[in-house]
C-alpha cells in the first residue's frame, strides 16, 4: 500500500490531504484525535504490526515520567518535614532512587533499540572473534523486524524522560498529548528529533489551519520535493552502480561519485526535512530545523552544528554535557589543567566525552564498522581542529592572513567540504574495507580519461543529467547564500504581489514535473535516514 | 468574504496550473509513435498508426503475450486483422489505459486480456501516475526535455510509424525448461488470491468492452514459470463472475502441445517462435469459431497487411 519512500509518494500526499481536510472539518477538541489517528495510521501503514513497539514505548514513557514525577514530589514533601541536617542524606537517597528509575528507563528504551538494531552486528562480530580464536562455534543470527523510525522516536522518548528527571519539564499526565508528541506523523520516520517542549503544546493546542501557514508549508514541501526528485533521485543512477562495483570504475569516477553522494545525502535528507517541517507548519506546529546550510561551514565542528542539528543537540545535551560534567571527568580536567595548561587541559576530558558522542553517533547511523569509522573520523577531525587551533591562529597572524577575509573563509569552506565528502565515501561504501579500497583507488587510478573522453556520460547519467544537476545545485546554492544573509525567502515572497507568488509556485512545480527523476527508467531512492 | 476570496484565488491558481500543464503536455507528447520521436512502448502502441477502425481484435498483456501471439499469422490464415499490445512487465492499470487508447480510433469486436499481469503488484501511486500521465502526457514524457526540438513546440501529433510485426516479438532462442517446471499444472482446489486493485482493473476493462460492444476474453498463454493451477482457479472464478470466456492454454496440452525442450526461449518463461505458432493457431481457431469477424483478405484497403506479412516471412526465413 505505502512504499518506503513515503514522504514522496502519492500515498503520503493523499494522507496529508485527508488529515488537513478532517482537521479543518472537526472542532478543536476532535482535531487532536484526528492528528493522533492519522499519526498511528501512517505508522501502521509503514510498519504494520510493529506499531505495537510505538504503543508500548509511549505507555512506558508515560508511566516512567509519572513515576519520576511522583518520586520527586514525594522527595519535596519529605524535605519540608525533616530537620535541616537530615536533608542532604534524604536528598541523596532520593537522587539515587531517581537515578535508578532513569537507568531502568534508558535500559528499557535504548536496550530495545539496541537489541532490534544491533543484535545481528554484535553476533556477527562475536562469531568473527570465535573464528579468529579457532573456536568452531557459530551463534545463530536472529532475524528481527525493526520498526521504521525507532531510532528517532526512541531518542525523543529518552529526551522527554531526561527532561522530566532534570525537572526541566513536568511529567505529562495526559497520555493523549504524550502520544501525539511521540507519534506525530510527519516526523516519525526521519525526525527531526523533537524535545517535548518544542512540539507537545502546539500539537495539543490544535489551532485552526492558517492560510499563510498552508501557503508557506506548501512552498516548503515543494522545495523539498525538488531537492529529492530532481537531484537526489537523478544522482542515484550513477552512485548506485559505482558504489556497488567500484572496481569497474576509474579513480576520478569514484571521486565524482563521492561528491555526488554527499550532494545526494544532503538533498535526500534535507529535502525530506523540508516536506516534514512544511507538513507540520500547515498544522501550526513549528518543528526544529535539522539543517542550516551545512556546506557553508568553516570547520567540521561547525558543520555538525548545521547538519542533522537535532541529533547533534541531543548528543550534546544528553551525552556530552552529562559526561564532561561528571565527577571523574571534572577531576581529570582539574589535574590536566595544572599539567597541560588552560587550552590542552580541558581538552583531555572533553576528548573522552567527545569520543563517546561520536561512537554513539556512528552507531546510531547503523550497525556496521563503516559507521563506527565514520563517527571516529569526525571525532578525530574535531579533536585535531580544537588541538591545533592556537597554532593555526599563530601561523595566520605571522603570515598576515585575515581569518575573516573572504578568500580565507572560502578556503575553510572548501577544505571542510572535502573532508566531509571523504567521510561520506566511507559512510556509503559497502563495508569499511570497501571504503578504504575506494578511497585508495582515487589516488592510485589517476586516469582522467572518463572525463576527457566523455565516458563519464555513459555511466547512467548523460550530459543533460549533469547539466540539470548543476542548475539545481546552483539554485540551492543561491538560495542558501540569500538565507545566509539573513533573508527569510518565503516570507519575502509572501509580501510580494499575487502574480509573482503564482509565478514562483508555477515555476517550481513545472521544474519538478519536467526535471524530476520519476517514471519509466527511474528507481526512486529509498529514504536514506529512515533506515538509521 | 475573505474566505470566498481565498477560494477564488485557489481556483484561479489551479486553473492556471492546469493550463500550463496542458500546454506543457502539448510540447512534451511525442509527435509520432516511433522510438525516435520518444514514444513509450513502441511495439505495443503501434496500432495508433493503423487506419481508423481497421483492426478486428486486440491482444493486451505483458511479455508472455507479445512472445506468444503472432497477428500476421492470423491475418494470413483468416484475413482477420489483430494487434498484439503486449509490453514488458505490463500492469493491469496500464492495460486499461491501453484499452482506452484502442477504442479511441478502433472498434474491435473482440479483446483478449492475458492474465499474467493479474499477479503483478500495482502500487496506488503507479495507478494514479498512469491515469494522470494519460490525461496530462507531460507527466509521462517529462524526460523528453533532453530531446526537445523546435518541432515539438508547434507540430501536431501524427502517428505514422507502422509496426510491421503488429506487436509480436520474434525470437528463435531456445533455452529448455527444467524438468521440475513441467508439472506446474498439477491439479489443485486452491485459488491464488488476486489483489483487489487488479480485480477492479479487470472489472473495469470488462465494463469498458461492454460499453463499446466488444467481447472480452481472458486468456493465459502457456508459461510454466508464471502459471499454476491455483491461479487458473482464481481466474476461472473471476471469468465466471464477469460472465466472460476464459481460455487457459496451460491446460490445453493436447490442443497446444508445447515442447518445453525446444519451444521456450528462457526456461519456460516465454515461448519462442515455434511455440508462438502453436498458440496463435489455437487462437485463430477460436476467432473463426466465434463467428464475430469477417475476412479482409480480398479488400484492397488491407493490402498493406499482405506486405507486412511478406516482410515478416522474410524476417523469420
Amino acid at each position: 500500500m505505502f512504499t518506503i519512500s513515503t514522504y514522496f509518494s502519492m500515498a503520503y500526499v493523499l494522507l496529508l490531504l485527508g488529515a488537513i481536510l478532517l482537521y479543518e472539518v472537526f472542532p478543536k477538541r476532535a482535531r487532536r484525535w484526528v492528528l493522533l489517528l492519522f499519526s498511528y495510521l501512517f505508522f501502521f501503514l509503514i510498519s504494520r504490526k510493529l506499531v505495537i513497539y510505538l504503543m508500548l514505548s509511549t505507555l512506558s514513557v508515560h508511566h516512567i515520567g509519572l513515576w519520576l514525577s511522583d518520586v520527586q514530589a514525594e522527595c519535596k514533601l519529605k524535605m519540608k518535614e525533616i530537620p535541616k541536617e537530615e536533608k542532604k542524606a534524604l536528598s541523596a537517597s532520593y537522587q539515587k532512587r531517581l537515578r535508578g528509575i532513569m537507568c531502568f528507563a534508558v535500559f528499557l528504551h535504548v536496550g530495545t533499540l539496541f537489541v532490534l538494531k544491533y543484535t545481528p552486528f554484535t553476533i556477527g562480530n562475536i562469531n568473527a572473534l570465535f573464528d579468529l580464536a579457532g573456536i568452531s562455534l557459530t551463534l545463530p543470527t536472529p532475524r528481527l523486524l525493526v520498526p521504521i523510525g525507532i531510532s528517532f522516536y526512541t531518542l525523543q522518548a529518552v529526551s522527554y524522560l531526561f527532561d522530566v528527571y532534570r525537572q526541566k519539564i513536568p511529567a505529562d499526565r495526559n497520555l493523549l498529548r504524550l502520544a501525539m508528541f511521540m507519534s506525530f506523523f510527519p516526523q516519525i520516520m526521519e525526525g527531526p528529533i523533537c524535545r517535548y517542549s518544542d512540539t507537545a503544546e502546539s500539537l495539543w493546542q490544535a489551532e485552526r489551519i492558517k492560510y499563510s501557514a498552508l501557503i508557506q508549508g506548501g512552498q516548503r514541501i515543494l522545495y523539498g520535493v525538488m531537492k529529492k526528485l530532481v537531484i537526489a533521485d537523478r544522482l542515484n543512477i550513477l552512485i548506485k552502480d559505482v558504489f556497488a562495483s567500484y572496481n569497474d570504475y576509474e579513480g576520478i569516477v569514484i571521486a565524482i561519485s563521492a561528491v555526488f553522494y554527499t550532494i545526494q545525502l544532503y538533498c535526500d535528507f534535507s529535502g525530506t526535512m523540508d516536506v516534514v517541517i512544511g507538513s507540520a507548519q500547515i498544522f501550526g506546529v513549528k518543528l526544529p530545523e535539522n539543517f542550516r546550510r551545512p556546506f557553508f561551514s568553516a570547520t567540521i565542528s561547525e558543520f555538525w552544528q548545521r547538519w542533522h542539528i537535532t541529533l547533534g543537540t541531543f548528543f550534546k545535551d544528553y551525552v556530552f554535557y552529562p559526561l564532561s560534567m561528571s565527577k571523574p571527568l571534572k577531576k581529570l580536567t582539574t589535574k590536566a589543567r595544572k599539567k597541560l595548561g588552560n587550552h590542552f587541559g580541558p581538552l583531555l576530558s572533553g576528548a573522552i566525552a567527545l569520543f563517546c558522542v561520536w561512537l554513539f553517533n556512528g552507531l546510531w547511523h547503523g550497525a556496521g564498522w563503516n559507521y563506527i569509522f565514520f563517527g571516529m573520523y569526525h571525532f578525530v577531525l574535531i579533536l585535531i581542529g580544537s588541538t591545533i587551533e592556537p597554532l593555526v591562529i599563530k601561523v595566520t597572524q605571522k603570515l598576515h592572513i585575515k581569518r575573516t577575509c573572504l578568500p580565507y573563509k572560502c578556503f575553510q569552506i572548501v577544505r571542510t567540504t572535502i573532508l566531509v565528502m571523504i567521510g561520506e565515501l566511507f559512510f556509503r561504501a559497502e563495508g569499511l574495507r570497501t571504503g578504504f579500497a575506494m578511497f585508495l583507488k582515487i589516488f592510485t587510478d589517476r586516469s582522467f580519461a572518463p572525463v576527457s573522453d566523455g565516458a563519464i556520460f555513459t555511466y547512467g547519467m548523460d550530459k543533460p543529467d549533469f547539466i540539470i544537476i548543476g542548475v539545481a545545485v546552483l539554485i540551492l546554492f543561491v538560495i542558501g547564500l540569500i538565507q545566509e544573509k539573513g533573508v527569510h525567502i518565503r516570507e519575502a515572497i509572501a509580501r510580494r504581489n499575487i502574480v509573482l507568488q503564482f509565478a514562483i509556485f508555477y515555476a517550481l512545480i513545472l521544474f519538478i514535473i519536467i526535471f524530476g527523476a520519476y517514471g519509466t527508467g527511474y528507481i526512486p531512492l529509498d529514504p536514506i535516514y529512515a533506515n538509521f | 468574504m475573505k474566505y470566498l476570496k481565498r477560494i477564488f484565488t485557489a481556483l484561479v491558481f489551479l486553473a492556471g496550473l492546469v493550463f500550463l500543464l496542458v500546454v506543457a503536455s502539448q510540447i512534451f507528447i511525442p509527435k509520432s509513435n516511433s522510438e525516435e520521436a520518444g514514444m513509450e512502448e513502441v511495439n505495443a502502441n503501434g496500432f495508433l498508426a493503423e487506419k481508423e477502425n481497421s483492426i478486428d481484435a486486440f491482444f493486451i498483456g505483458d511479455s508472455v503475450l507479445y512472445s506468444s501471439v503472432i497477428p500476421l499469422q492470423i491475418w494470413n490464415d483468416t484475413g482477420y486483422t489483430c494487434y498484439n499490445c503486449g509490453s514488458s512487465g505490463q500492469r493491469l492499470s496500464y492495460s486499461f489505459t491501453m484499452l482506452q487508447r484502442v477504442f479511441e480510433n478502433q472498434s474491435p469486436k473482440i479483446v483478449f486480456l492475458e492474465m499474467d499481469a493479474a499477479y503483478r503488484a500495482q502500487e496506488s501511486g503507479y495507478i494514479l501516475y498512469t491515469a494522470i500521465g494519460e490525461a496530462l502526457p507531460v507527466f509521462q514524457y517529462h524526460d523528453r526535455w533532453k530531446d526537445l526540438n523546435a518541432d515539438d513546440f508547434y507540430s501536431e501529433v501524427e502517428h505514422d510509424f507502422i509496426v510491421n510485426d503488429k506487436g509480436y516479438e520474434y525470437s528463435t532462442r531456445v533455452e529448455a525448461c527444467d524438468d521440475d517446471g513441467l508439472n506446474y499444472m498439477a491439479h489443485s482446489l486452491t485459488e491464488e488470491r488476486m489483489s483487489i486493485r487488479n480485480k477492479l482493473c479487470v472489472q473495469l476493462m470488462k465494463w469498458y468492452c461492454d460499453k463499446h460492444d466488444a467481447k472480452l476474453v481472458l486468456i493465459s498463454v502457456p508459461s510454466p514459470a508464471n502459471w499454476s493451477y491455483a491461479r487458473h482457479n482464481a481466474i476461472s472464478s473471476l471469468a465466471d463472475s464477469l460472465d466472460c470466456d476464459y481460455i487457459d492454454m496451460n491446460l490445453l496440452t493436447e490442443e497446444i502441445p508445447i515442447d518445453w525442450e525446444t519451444e521456450t526461449r528462457d526456461k519456460g518463461d516465454h515461448l519462442n517462435y515455434p511455440g508462438a505458432q502453436k498458440v496463435t493457431a489455437y487462437l485463430t481457431e477460436y476467432l473463426v469459431d466465434s463467428g464475430l469477424l469477417e475476412s479482409h483478405k480480398d479488400d484492397p484497403d488491407y493490402a498493406s497487411w499482405d506486405e507486412c506479412y511478406e516482410k515478416f516471412m522474410e524476417e523469420v526465413g
